[in-house]
């Protein structure tokens, strides 16, 4: 338990202080650099941009408690071995951490706007979610015009897709991608896409096998959802090879 | 030596420069719509690159654009960011600063010397 005395004695050592104060001095400059150029970032480097900021949070409070009790917990007291433990348990609660706050920062991002119940494609996920079993998703706009889609089935289950998408797709295709993301929820894939990225930013050699064939299979099963409900195949392939081209083209 | 110019003359692709000239004309307009136009003038153009390139000229911020809703979703309406004068003279203004800034006496002179043959032709 957190207790003033406690508090006092545990920042008597500078050590100690100067410790915290680096952490959370690296965390404000992660919440800073992450508001100030999060547009301009890749999501790849948000999503480590968020990590960092995360475990800075964190680690002084694992810290605190791990100094308080490490003689209870743990053998060692030395500075190195509670400066390591430390370290290890803060990226187990920063991975959670980030992995429960990604949909609320996908929420309140200032790009994605919830699509309202009376929109036809909202209708549409209705009927598809109902025929599937599942609660309708979350139907979110990005404005971008990068034809995107994604999905997450954690917390409150949603579906988030760019303009860019809608407008280079034709209604069926815009469909068929759909019901691939809703796929995706009902297989809940993002936890195991998550934990698959989370191994490879750990481990490099993860890079290597680790979960491809699972996440394949996934991808198969999703597209198998889209086939069942459509009937045909035509629109998902059609709407793959237009996001391909387009993605040849920008890269070109 | 003349890395910067060649820069302004490459600045805009043959159909970025063809998207621009179009939004000029219609004052805005839709990926779909600036597609059909393209093509009813023959030019071989995907319905892709068309959307890639409006994006491109999105980020360069010479045209912005607007979610419009429709029944399929979401789609942007693009509109020019410049007038087509003010985008000329800009790249006029950049091509002479330029020349000034790298040949200094050696470019006023020209330019002096090529206004005045200007106004002999023109009386």
């Amino acid at each position: 338990m957190m207790c003033i005395t406690c508090v006092s004695s545990f920042l008597h050592d500078p050590f100690n202080i100067a410790l915290i104060i680096l952490s959370l001095a690296l965390a404000i400059i992660g919440v800073l650099l992450f508001l100030s150029a999060r547009k301009s970032l890749s999501n790849g480097k948000k999503l480590g941009l968020l990590y960092c900021t995360a475990f800075f949070f964190i680690f002084p409070f694992i810290f605190y408690f791990y100094a308080k009790t490490c003689g209870n917990v743990l053998y060692s007291c030395n500075r190195f071995a509670s400066f390591m433990y430390t370290t290890l348990v803060t990226i187990g609660f920063s991975v959670v951490a980030v992995f429960i706050a990604i949909p609320f920062i996908h929420g309140f991002s200032s790009r994605n706007k919830m699509l309202p119940e009376t929109h036809p494609i909202f209708k549409k996920m209705e009927k598809h979610a109902a025929q599937l079993a599942l609660n309708v998703p979350r139907l979110f706009s990005i404005d971008t015009a990068e034809p995107r889609a994604f999905s997450l089935s954690h917390i409150k289950p949603s579906i988030y897709f760019t303009v860019g998408l809608t407008e280079l797709l034709t209604k069926k295709e815009v469909e068929a991608v759909l019901l691939h993301e809703l796929g995706h929820i009902k297989q809940r894939s993002s936890l195991m896409t998550f934990t698959n990225s989370v191994i490879r930013f750990i481990s490099p050699i993860a890079n290597f096998n680790l979960f491809h064939n699972e996440l394949d299979q996934e991808e198969k099963n999703a597209d198998a959802i889209a086939y069942a409900v459509q009937k045909t195949d035509k629109y998902i392939i059609s709407a793959k090879e237009k996001i391909s081209v387009y993605y040849q083209e920008k890269n070109r | 030596m003349g890395k910067k110019i060649v820069f302004m003359e490459k600045q805009l692709s043959p159909l970025e420069n063809d998207i621009l000239e179009l939004l000029w004309k219609q004052k805005h307009a839709r990926v779909r719509e600036i597609y059909d136009t393209l093509r009813k003038k023959k030019k071989k153009v995907a319905h892709t690159s068309v959307a890639v390139f409006l994006d491109r000229l999105y980020e360069k911020k010479l045209v912005k654009r607007d979610i419009e809703t429709c029944r399929g979703g979401f789609r942007y309406m693009y509109t020019t960011a410049t007038e087509k004068e003010d985008f000329h003279k800009a790249i006029v203004q950049r091509a002479v600063d330029s020349l000034i800034h790298r040949f200094g006496n050696t470019a006023i002179s020209y330019f002096n010397e090529r206004f005045s043959r200007e106004k002999k032709v023109s009386k």
